[in-house]
């Protein structure tokens, strides 16, 4: 089960989800820029940015979730968003696609809409 | 006996030490009898004249010495009469600069008389007058602590003002015939919607010689006015939002369109239907109900293609105008208007078109290169867009069947196309009596097939607002 819920902290709108297909993403937002003088020597420069967290989930909806889940994209793209992941990790961010890509990839009989689409969401804690 | 009758001259001066003094003295003769007749008389007018001219000291005094000697028979009368008018004129004079202390004026007056009758007596009626409250012969101590007034101002609302005004106010007399009179105004003000207003007064009357009781008497009133009722109201809007959320995971909910929104599903959408409505998926050359390319967008059209549907893998990319920030510490800030431009592109591969149909299309494309022009998806959607990317290849795959590939960027227009019959049916019914109240039905509806309503409705209510605010007075 995944969960989306907006807007943060007020939240007005839940929007469930199946659990994303696997290769889902988990990364840390810190980057380090490394830099060598004349001699050798190794600097690096670090941005922490506090350990926060990039992900990326892959779903494959029904076409009617996938429709719900476009209005709920555009209702909530430039609102903090309360994610309750498949792993029940609770993550505070931003959903971060431009754009937002649906794609109608196969017929998908006795489910909603007989569609199956994927969605692929990349996410950015706050 | 003698009789000597002389008139005298006398030139008087003043010191600084504030004693007349005589200069020079004339003395002349005016009638010297020396006879033994008894039964003379004399009498003589002696005018004596005697000024004194002084700028500075405050004092002066004049010594007048009359001196009349009589000798005579008991019945021997003398007449003598002296006045002296004198004259005493202080000035003070000093020159002020501008804030300079200010120099109390005094006019003294001062007058002398001295008069003999017959007798050796001379008497000095000196009357003196001083108004100035600091300076005179009789020891006149006055400490005075003027009209204060203290008034502090404070901007900040939070500003707790205390004043606590202290005054003494002491007058001392020497004299016990003397009065003093206090005269104590005292005014405090705070500009403050509470006002601690402490009064210290001291009043203490104070005789040098008290000849009897000592009578003190001491009147305070304080009264406290105020000059208005300033009541503050503050009214902060605390900005609490209220939301109550709820959803029943189930795996049909996370399938169906079911959104869980704000405090119950009244103000949720309806969800889609569950098939096509209108679907487009015609397969047969030149039928209507396939996807439609045509020109103008809205109105009668003049140029239409109709090929088939789109295989699947269509894109549907929505993106949005945002502005994103990172702060130093790496938050991600994300800020978006909802008036802000949404691109909404819809990407699609057709395949299985004959040469003809491929031909039709690019030449509708050349032909509105980067105008409007309409699209009827195989859901039965009216777009209305432009063709971004008319440079794509038509691919022959195989005989008779040839594959494209565009991008349509543009927005559905559901039920907004002017192409559309409005049939409006406007009826009036009336009573008997046609100058009563009509009953006026009106009947609005949409004349035509309504595109499928699969998304319905394109925008719904999203947003729940509850708000609580409270008045903190």
């Amino acid at each position: 089960m995944f969960i989306f819920r907006a807007p943060y902290p007020a939240l007005q709108t839940t929007t469930l989800l199946p659990s994303p297909t696997f290769s889902d993403q988990n990364a840390l937002k810190a980057t380090v820029k490394t830099v060598r003088s004349m001699n050798g020597t190794r600097y690096t420069y670090v941005q922490s940015r506090e350990g926060l967290h990039k992900l990326k989930w892959d779903f494959k909806l029904a076409r009617h979730k996938a429709l719900e889940l476009r209005e709920f994209i555009n209702s909530y793209y430039g609102s903090l968003i309360h994610a309750t992941d498949h792993n029940n990790e609770i993550w505070i961010g931003y959903l971060k696609n431009n754009p937002f890509e649906f794609s109608g990839d196969s017929r998908a009989a006795g489910w909603p809409g007989n569609e199956l689409v994927t969605a692929s969401l990349e996410f950015e804690e706050r | 006996m003698t009789i000597r009758v002389t008139q005298q001259y006398v030139d008087v001066f003043g010191p600084v030490d504030g004693k007349l003094r005589v200069g020079r003295q004339y003395v002349e003769v005016l009638h010297d009898v020396s006879t033994t007749t008894h039964n003379e008389s004399a009498s003589n007018t002696l005018n004596f004249i005697q000024s004194a001219g002084k700028e500075t000291p405050a004092s002066a005094s004049s010594t007048l010495v009359f001196t009349g000697n009589a000798a005579g028979t008991t019945n021997s009368i003398i007449y003598a009469s002296a006045a002296s008018n004198l004259g005493l004129y202080h000035t003070w004079f000093e020159f002020n600069y501008f804030e300079d202390r200010q120099v109390a004026e005094s006019d003294l007056g001062l007058s002398q008389s001295a008069s003999a009758f017959g007798f050796l007596t001379a008497s000095h009626d000196l009357g003196l007058s001083h108004s100035v409250e600091v300076r005179g012969p009789i020891l006149v101590s006055v400490e005075q602590m003027l009209n204060l007034s203290d008034a502090p101002h404070s901007l900040n609302k939070y500003a707790y003002a205390s004043n606590d005004l202290g005054l003494s106010h002491r007058g001392q007399i020497p004299l016990p015939t003397q009065h003093v009179t206090h005269t104590l105004n005292f005014t405090q003000l705070g500009y403050m919607s509470f006002i601690v207003q402490a009064l210290n007064l001291t009043h203490e009357a104070k005789a040098g010689r008290s000849p009897g009781v000592q009578h003190q008497y001491l009147n305070l009133t304080q009264t406290a006015t105020p000059g208005g009722t300033f009541r503050r109201t503050i009214v902060q809007g605390l900005g609490i939002g209220h939301s109550l959320t709820y959803f029943e995971d189930s795996p049909c909910n996370r399938k169906s369109y079911t959104p869980f929104m704000g405090d119950g599903m009244d103000t949720s959408p309806d969800a889609p239907a569950a098939s096509l409505t209108a679907p487009q998926f015609d397969t047969s050359p030149g039928a209507a109900d396939r996807f439609l390319l045509y020109w103008p967008s809205r109105g009668a059209r003049t140029t239409t293609v109709s090929i088939r549907a789109p295989q699947f893998g269509n894109r549907d990319r929505n993106a949005y105008s945002r502005v994103s920030r990172e702060t130093r510490g790496g938050h991600l800030i994300v800020y978006a208007d909802p008036s802000w431009p949404q691109v909404r592109t819809m990407a699609v591969t057709i395949v299985g078109l004959l040469k003809s149909e491929v031909v039709e299309y690019q030449a509708l494309v050349y032909a509105h290169l980067g105008q409007l022009i309409g699209i009827t998806d195989w859901n039965g959607h009216e777009w209305e867009g432009v063709i971004t990317d008319p440079q794509q290849p038509a691919i022959q795959d195989g005989k008779e069947r040839w594959t494209i590939t565009f991008m349509f960027e543009g927005s559905i227009i559901d039920g907004h196309s002017p192409g559309h019959t409005l049939g409006l049916t406007q009826s009036t019914a009336t009573a008997k009596d046609p100058g009563a109240n009509s009953d006026l039905g009106l009947t609005d509806t949409v004349g035509g097939a309504m595109p499928n309503p699969e998304m319905a409705p394109p925008t719904h209510s999203l947003s729940l607002t509850q708000s609580a605010s409270a008045t903190v007075v």
